[in-house]
């Protein structure tokens, strides 16, 4: 990166299965008004509008940046569009990062949403295979076999995934935005919810969800004018082919490369100790710790052992998604740029009941495809 | 801005129909051809901008095939986009201005095999009050032809000039004897959408790669502005996005050699040579344009790799490329590459 961006606002919706009581544009308008308020700046401040969305198949809107120029206050403004999968909102604020810091604009406007109330997630992100039976297995299939692999690999036990879930309900309880919040859930309820795709329970799963959310970026010089800009100290987008001899679906890695382009720039050279809290993309919570290890935030197949002993929780030595991350709520296109979102709050001190204390450095993230693509950033209170 | 950006390679190809070649078999020989041209190895390329309409091919995640072609081994930093390959040049021509990388890939794709694309292009519309009422994307150019007869600006006869300015072997009479297709607009009017095509630029930051370029096209300018998503909202008889994107490039009054133009309908190439505003163009679309063959998603880049193409080999010193999407022209992207003299 070549000059300074900071986050100045941040907005989201509410998460809900059905977002009935508004459209597309109320939508996207709901989280981008709450960026904008946040940041203190009015539509005329925005430069430049990016819009992560994906699959655009999904709603059955091509091209959703059209119909929702006005939403967007985009109109006689550039638009930008990132559409890349589950990274789509981490690959967004990307491009949002590369406006600023190339020079070319000061204030730019990211929103991202997914409306899957109007669409059908699970059956539409898997194609069929030419010449291949219909298996009608949605996305937790394909995450089932990560996540077996996983457990061959390191010998994880098997209540991993409960206490990684019950860890990521506790907090999404704490987060006024989220979609599904169960007060009072046992380790035993989880493990006893319905097996989806084995080892992945009900439990274990994220929502199908409506919302959007939405980040103002800002150059150095309007970031300092405002009182609590998070920095964005490292950003980086990394992805690799699905279909290749190279690809390992449990530790990519586009995943590696990515956390060590982000340590890099921001100056970690020890992630677990050096970054005060991570919202990591994690759409079943038996992949906590594999995302964990393959972004170097904790050791090659002894990431269950932190989930065994409750080090990712909110008051443990790395918290992980005190949002309550995807298990709260997983507006596909969206769910990347919330990671990225509420890293930033948390650096600004701004994430309310689930803000862990102290926290200066920030990691978030997001990921999609068949793990194959991966987008991450590090916001810190304080800009070097 | 301290880092300067060019094009250093350019290829694509264009078939009729399809022959049942997959996103990544269109491709692959394509990227190849560009990266020969412009000197450069599959390892240097650090930034991968691809762009296509799903829509069209009708697979969900097509970028997550084409990527098992592309050079991203060791992996790069990739964006997609659902629309024309042109959005993802300027995506590409920002990371490289950002200093992400020091090449990069810009590709687009496209299949002709939904069933009827002017019919798939109406799901662009709001998709609440209009796309529900079913029109296509030539009724809604049709509105806007309609309203620069009505605003008096251009005739049929006008529309029919530049029909057979793109098209080989058909008169001004022969054109205004077609039936309508959607009045005003005739056959002749409206570009042959049913083509298989790819296209590859290779951009590069001024450094070793552009070097050794024999005539590196650098990009002195881009700008791209969308209009509102409402129809009754925008002034159909002009191109203000258009406008606003050739005013901040400096280029209504100068004098450029090459104006290529991403003019489905015939009465748009005049609408959007209106709005660049040049006082004088040498060539206007000497690439034939897109009438003949518009491949969705591709054509905006091919559009820019032909103005591009042609300051590399020496044809322009100044040449511009248009790209543009959405209902009537909603969203247009311009392009200014000059060349060293």
């Amino acid at each position: 990166m070549t000059g300074a961006c900071a986050v100045i606002g941040v907005g989201q919706t509410r998460y809900a299965a059905a977002r009935s009581d508004v459209t597309l544009g109320g939508l996207v308008r709901e989280a981008a008004q709450g960026a904008l308020d946040d940041a203190g700046i009015g539509w005329r401040g925005v430069d430049a509008v990016v819009l992560g969305k994906a699959p655009d198949m999904l709603e059955g809107v091509m091209s959703p940046e059209l119909y929702l120029a006005d939403a967007l206050g985009a109109v006689g403004k550039p638009v930008h569009r990132a559409y890349t999968s589950g990274s789509a909102g981490g690959v967004a604020a990307s491009i949002g990062v590369g406006l600023v810091s190339s020079g070319l604009h000061a204030r730019v406007l990211v929103v991202c949403f997914e409306k899957q109330s109007e669409a059908r997630a699970a059956g539409a992100t898997l194609q069929p295979l030419p010449f291949e039976a219909p298996w009608h297995g949605g996305t937790g299939s394909l995450f089932s076999a990560v996540c077996r692999e996983y457990i061959a690999r390191s010998g994880a036990p098997a209540d991993t995934g409960d206490l990684a879930a019950l860890k990521e309900r506790r907090n999404a309880v704490l987060n006024p935005y989220a979609q599904i919040r169960k007060p009072g859930l046992t380790v035993a309820d989880i493990g006893s919810s319905k097996m989806l795709w084995d080892p992945i329970r009900l439990l274990h799963s994220s929502p199908s969800s409506d919302g959007a959310c939405a980040v103002v970026l800002a150059d150095e010089a309007t970031a300092r004018r405002h009182t609590r800009p998070a920095w964005v100290l490292g950003c980086a987008v990394r992805s690799e082919p699905a279909v290749s001899p190279w690809h390992d679906n449990v530790d990519p890695r586009a995943g590696r490369d990515c956390a060590a382009a982000v340590y890099r720039q921001a100056g970690i050279a020890d992630p677990a100790r050096e970054i005060d809290v991570a919202e990591l993309f994690v759409p079943y919570s038996w992949l906590e710790p594999v995302i964990m290890e393959n972004l170097d935030l904790a050791e090659r197949n002894a990431g269950w052992r932190l989930i065994q002993r409750d080090a990712t929780a909110m008051d443990g030595p790395l918290p992980v998604n005190p949002s309550g991350g995807l298990l709260g709520a997983n507006p596909i296109g969206a769910a990347g740029l919330v990671r990225f979102a509420e890293a930033a709050l948390q650096v600004r001190g701004a994430a309310g009941e689930h803000q862990v204390d102290g926290a200066r450095v920030a990691l978030g993230h997001a990921a999609g495809g068949y793990s194959n693509c991966v987008a991450a950033w590090i916001v810190g209170r304080d800009l070097p | 801005m301290s880092r300067r950006v060019a094009v250093i390679g350019y290829a694509d190809a264009v078939s009729g129909g399809s022959d049942g070649s997959s996103d990544a078999e269109l491709l692959a020989p394509v990227a190849d051809r560009a990266l020969a041209a412009a000197g450069t190895a599959r390892g240097d390329v650090g930034v991968l901008c691809t762009a296509g309409y799903e829509f069209g091919s009708g697979v969900i995640g097509s970028m997550m095939d084409v990527l098992d072609v592309l050079p991203c081994w060791p992996p790069v930093t990739h964006t997609h986009l659902e629309g024309d390959g042109g959005f993802a040049f300027a995506e590409a021509w920002v990371r490289l201005l950002s200093g992400e990388a020091d090449v990069a890939l810009v590709c687009a794709f496209s299949r002709p095999l939904a069933a009827d694309l002017d019919q798939v292009l109406g799901l662009q519309l709001d998709p609440y009050l209009v796309a529900p009422l079913g029109p296509g994307a030539r009724h809604i150019a049709a509105l806007q032809a309609r309203a620069l007869l009505a605003a008096g600006r251009y005739s049929e006869r006008d529309f029919a000039t530049v029909a057979c300015a793109r098209r080989r072997g058909l008169s001004v009479e022969q054109v205004l004897a077609q039936p309508y297709l959607a009045s005003p607009l005739r056959a002749a009017d409206c570009s042959t959408t049913n083509c298989s095509a790819a296209a590859v630029a290779v951009l590069a930051v001024e450094g070793p790669a552009t070097r050794a370029a024999e005539r590196p096209a650098w990009i002195a300018g881009l700008d791209q502005r969308v209009e509102s998503g409402a129809l009754g909202l925008r002034d159909l008889t002009v191109s203000a996005s258009t406008r606003t994107a050739a005013a901040r490039l400096g280029l209504p009054g100068s004098a450029i050699d090459v104006l290529e133009l991403h003019a489905p309908y015939s009465h748009q190439e005049l609408l959007l040579a209106d709005a660049v505003g040049a006082a004088a163009i040498g060539a206007l679309n000497p690439s034939g344009g897109v009438l003949p063959a518009d491949p969705l998603g591709v054509s905006g880049l091919i559009r820019i790799g032909a103005a591009a193409s042609a300051v590399m080999r020496g044809d322009a010193d100044r040449a511009v490329g248009h790209a543009s999407n959405g209902p009537a022209l909603q969203h247009n992207l311009l392009c200014l590459l000059e060349g060293e003299r």
